[in-house]
């Protein structure tokens, strides 16, 4: 039977198949043109991001995405090739928190609608500096203090269609002392708590309503039925009355949530769609801090810890006694690199590598937030392996660590087939001291390249 | 012939007596006998009564016994030291035992620890409740110390190293814990201050109508209290302008509160206590450098005073009485029956300028006191359950008292020698600080050892290889 329905399917499809080979030909000069869309990095040493190094490897590139990886590709004509010999090539570096070249004033207090939208001039960024430092795609906060908005991510291309790539992506948490962080927490939770029962109460309110106009119809229905009885004419009529009564059903309108706290409410009701908070801990004390403010939060009182932190590029603090707490919990901290001694003492202590070997998922921020401290990423991240990180690690910490953790580790991060095609060229091994950046790709085109300056 | 036998056995007993001699082996030394006799008797106690705390169990020496333990709770044991439990007795060669962060059991003789017991050996050492700071300011947080504490402050730690488990750091009573939030806060507690100084006659005079006022305020209320009961009707007294100073002096008048002023002079010391005893409010003098001139009237007064023995302040020259600090001012203030605490110059764990006259130094400043003729006894107190009184939490700490917090401290000597540095401070039963692992001051006399060398890598702290 199965044979069968088969052989029939064959015959079924030849004529169509003789059709497509004609179809095949007379589209042949027009793919070739589309092949034009296909871009080729040639030459150079591919480190994938997951394991992999191809030494003289290419990537082919096509819509913009990656389709192929590998070594001694057949590559056709007239691809569009990126010439890289003796060059390395990596996935599209992530800055996932500044605020640079940002207008306006700094941001403070509980204001977790603010977003960088409406502080910069397009035309004005100087995106050159992100690309130039190897930088694809970068995490924007307004600059301030206390809830001082949320992170949109954002393309660094100098000219771009899409230039944003996700919106409400964490809520970045800056508050340097210990009893602001308290009161701050507690005023923020409690807004969004009494933001929650205005909403309930709005919806008892309108439920009763309701109730009490449904008792009110069915009175009138009851009436009506009386009044049928004794007046079976109109029966028609009142039919009618009832289905329009029916057609327009109110429908609830709940209330306005204060945007600003609007993201505090989400993380209350544990909604998917809650953005992560992240914490600047200028000291270490503020970590247990944090934990405190969180258990006096009755709803948050059985749900895992706070597990986003941002260390600060001094650590003249007594670091080394919050690291086990970090590790157990397998936070994700974001962290400048450098060594830094023990408080008192000469022995040197490396936060970041401590980190990472314990199982942290380490992100590397600039040391401050401009374009020279952009430019020295790569060299401290070699400082960071010398120190005791791992080189995946290390590079995992600029490409795919901020993508998971902005929720684009699907889209950037690794040099896969099906992912974006952001591209960092370097000159020589990325991790070599005075490792250059050469190229910077997007979406396959060079957006910024040494050659040209 | 027998005055040459005379002569020889008072020869003997010369140097038996002078070179302290043992005079059969295996007995101690005849002045020791002496020294333990010379003990200074039990001070009198001020005019006021103060709350009687019940002495110590008495010992039950070789109980062999072995606490049937509960898994769920915490013992530590501490063995072989000797015990000043301050308020009860001393028992030397003692066993203290901790449970879940309260003393269980004090007791000389050793006790069989329950099993799962945290177990420190410290024979040679002794054990006194935790060193209270009547005052201080950078070793705990400020206010609710919960929401404003470094919790690895170094400072906390240098506390710790100088036997202070607990400090009031101005509207709060708080313990020295390092690395956690919990349990900081043992009782808030706040002083009055007034100023009532010579300086200031119309502030004077305003202080004295505002208590006038404030009393006859009182009286009509007590007036009102009686009238209330014969005419439910009665209109009580009119209570609005009781704000600012008003408050604080009823506060003093109710006895719900405590003066704490600052003075020096004899002047100001009679002029407050004058005040005092005329309204009958309790009131604290810190300083009190001439208080030696006329003990009584702090006493009369029922006083308490702040003193730093190692304050000094010139006399006066150009006046015919006694006038300036003088050495002996604690051992006359308490010979006096005024209730002592001592405090150093600084408030502070300093580490320039005054280091010596510091936080870090709290028993050297209360040894000053006994250079000055203070008991010893009394110095302890001075630096333990007497601030913990004033301080209104001498029921948790202050003392070695089966059902207070376990609070203490071991140290490698007498806690008034200077010689003496902290082993071990435990606060709540847990163990905050360990000379020897800390780093601080662990190259010196490592292990309790004159002549060991210091660790290598001891400078200037040694917290061992982090990574």
């Amino acid at each position: 039977m199965n044979q069968k329905n088969r052989t029939m399917r064959m015959s079924k499809a030849r004529p169509w198949s003789w059709g497509g080979l004609i179809l095949l030909l007379l589209i042949t000069p027009s793919l070739l043109l589309a092949s034009d869309r296909v871009t080729v990095i040639k030459g150079a040493t591919v480190i994938t991001g997951t394991g992999e190094e191809i030494s003289s490897g290419e990537v082919v590139i096509e819509d913009g995405k990656i389709s192929l990886v590998g070594s001694q590709l057949e590559i056709p004509e007239n691809a569009r090739v990126i010439e890289a010999n003796g060059l390395t090539l990596i996935a599209g570096m992530i800055l996932p928190r500044t605020s640079q070249g940002l207008l306006g004033n700094r941001v403070s207090g509980i204001s977790c609608d603010q977003t960088v939208e409406n502080r910069w001039v397009d035309e004005e960024m100087d995106w050159d500096s992100f690309l130039e430092a190897g930088y694809v795609a970068a995490g924007f906060v307004p600059a301030g203090t206390g809830f001082h908005g949320q992170a949109i991510v954002v393309h660094t291309a100098p000219e771009s269609n899409d230039r944003i790539l996700k919106k409400s992506v964490f809520l970045p948490v800056n508050l340097s002392s210990s009893s602001s962080l308290h009161r701050t927490v507690k005023q923020a939770f409690d807004g969004a708590r009494s933001e929650i029962e205005g909403q309930k109460k709005a919806r008892e309110k309108w439920d009763k309503e309701q109730e009490e106009a449904k008792k009110k119809a069915e009175e009138a229905k009851k009436k009506e039925a009386e009044n049928k009885d004794s007046e079976k004419g109109k029966a028609s009529d009142s039919k009618e009355k009832k289905d329009s009564k029916d057609e327009k059903p109110q429908e609830y309108k709940a209330p306005p949530i204060n945007p600003s706290l609007k993201p505090l409410v989400d993380i209350l009701e544990n909604k998917d769609e809650a953005m992560p908070l992240v914490f600047s801990l200028n000291s270490p004390g503020l970590l247990l801090h944090v934990d405190a403010a969180f258990e006096d939060i009755k709803e948050m009182k059985d749900r895992d810890p706070q597990n986003v932190f941002i260390l600060p590029s001094s650590r003249t603090g007594a670091f080394h006694e919050v690291m086990e707490t970090l590790i157990e919990r397998k936070s994700t901290v974001m962290i400048p690199p450098g060594v830094s001694a023990l408080p008192d003492t000469y022995v040197r202590y490396h936060v970041p590598a401590a980190l990472s070997r314990g199982g942290c998922e380490v992100i590397t921020l600039p040391k401050s937030d401009n374009a020279a401290a952009m430019r020295a990423v790569p060299s401290l991240l070699s400082e960071q392996v010398r120190f005791g990180m791992s080189f995946e690690a290390a590079l995992a910490s600029v490409t795919s660590a901020p993508a998971k953790f902005l929720g684009l580790g699907d889209r950037m991060g690794t040099i896969e087939e099906g992912k974006d095609a952001h591209f960092v060229l370097f000159e020589g091994h990325p991790l070599k001291p005075g490792a250059r950046v050469m190229k910077t790709i997007i979406g396959g085109e060079v957006v910024w390249d040494r050659e040209d300056r | 012939m027998r005055s040459f036998f005379r002569g020889l056995l008072g020869l003997l007993t010369f140097v038996i007596f002078f070179a302290d001699l043992p005079v059969l082996p295996g007995v101690s030394s005849l002045t020791e006998g002496i020294a333990e006799a010379q003990d200074p008797p039990r001070r009198r106690r001020g005019r006021r009564m103060r709350p009687q705390v019940p002495p110590a169990p008495a010992p039950e020496p070789e109980k062999k016994e072995t606490i049937a333990a509960d898994p769920e709770d915490e013992y530590v044991v501490i063995h072989g030291a000797t015990i000043h439990t301050v308020t009860g007795a001393t028992h030397r060669n003692g066993t203290l035992i901790c449970k879940n962060g309260k003393i269980h059991q004090v007791s000389a003789g050793r006790l069989e620890a329950p099993e799962g017991a945290e177990v420190v050996d410290a024979k040679g050492h002794h054990v006194y409740p935790g060193l209270v700071a009547f005052r201080s300011s950078g070793i705990v947080g400020s206010g609710e110390a919960e929401k404003s504490q470094d919790p690895f402050d170094l400072d906390t730690t240098m506390g710790l190293a100088a036997g202070i488990t607990s400090t009031w750091n101005g509207s709060r009573v708080t313990k020295l814990i390092h690395g956690s939030l919990e349990d900081l806060t043992i009782r808030p507690k706040n002083f009055s201050s007034i100023n009532y100084s010579y300086r200031n006659p119309r502030g004077r005079r305003e202080l004295k109508d505002a208590f006038d006022r404030v009393q006859e305020h009182l009286r009509a209320l007590e007036r009102h209290a009686e009238e209330k009961k014969e005419n439910p009707e009665a209109v009580p007294p009119e209570d609005k302008w009781i704000k600012g100073i008003f408050a604080v002096v009823r506060n003093l008048l109710t006895g719900q509160s405590t003066a704490l002023v600052r003075v020096s002079t004899m002047p100001d010391i009679r002029a407050y206590s004058d005040l005092a005893r005329r309204y009958g409010f309790e009131i604290v003098f810190e300083g009190a450098e001439e208080g030696w001139i006329d003990p009584g009237v702090l006493s009369r007064t029922g006083a308490t005073a702040i003193v730093t023995p190692r304050a000094r302040r010139d006399a006066n020259e150009s006046v015919n009485r006694p006038t300036g600090s003088s050495i002996e001012n604690a051992k006359i203030l308490h010979e006096n029956g005024v209730p002592l605490v001592i405090l150093p110059g600084s408030t502070q764990v300093a580490l320039w300028g005054l280091a010596g006259r510091d936080l870090a130094h709290l028993s050297l400043e209360a040894a000053f006191a006994v250079r000055g003729g203070l008991p010893e006894k009394a110095a302890i107190e001075a630096i333990t359950i007497e601030p913990a009184r004033l301080l209104g939490v001498s029921d948790r700490i202050g003392s070695i008292e089966v059902g207070k917090d376990a609070d203490f401290i071991i140290t490698d000597g007498d806690i008034l020698n200077y010689m003496t540095l902290v082993r071990w401070s435990f606060v709540n039963g847990k163990l905050q600080y360990d000379k020897e692992e800390e780093g601080l001051l662990d190259h010196i006399r490592p292990g309790g050892d004159l002549d060991a060398p210091a660790p290598d890598d001891h400078w200037p702290r040694r917290l061992g290889d982090p990574l």
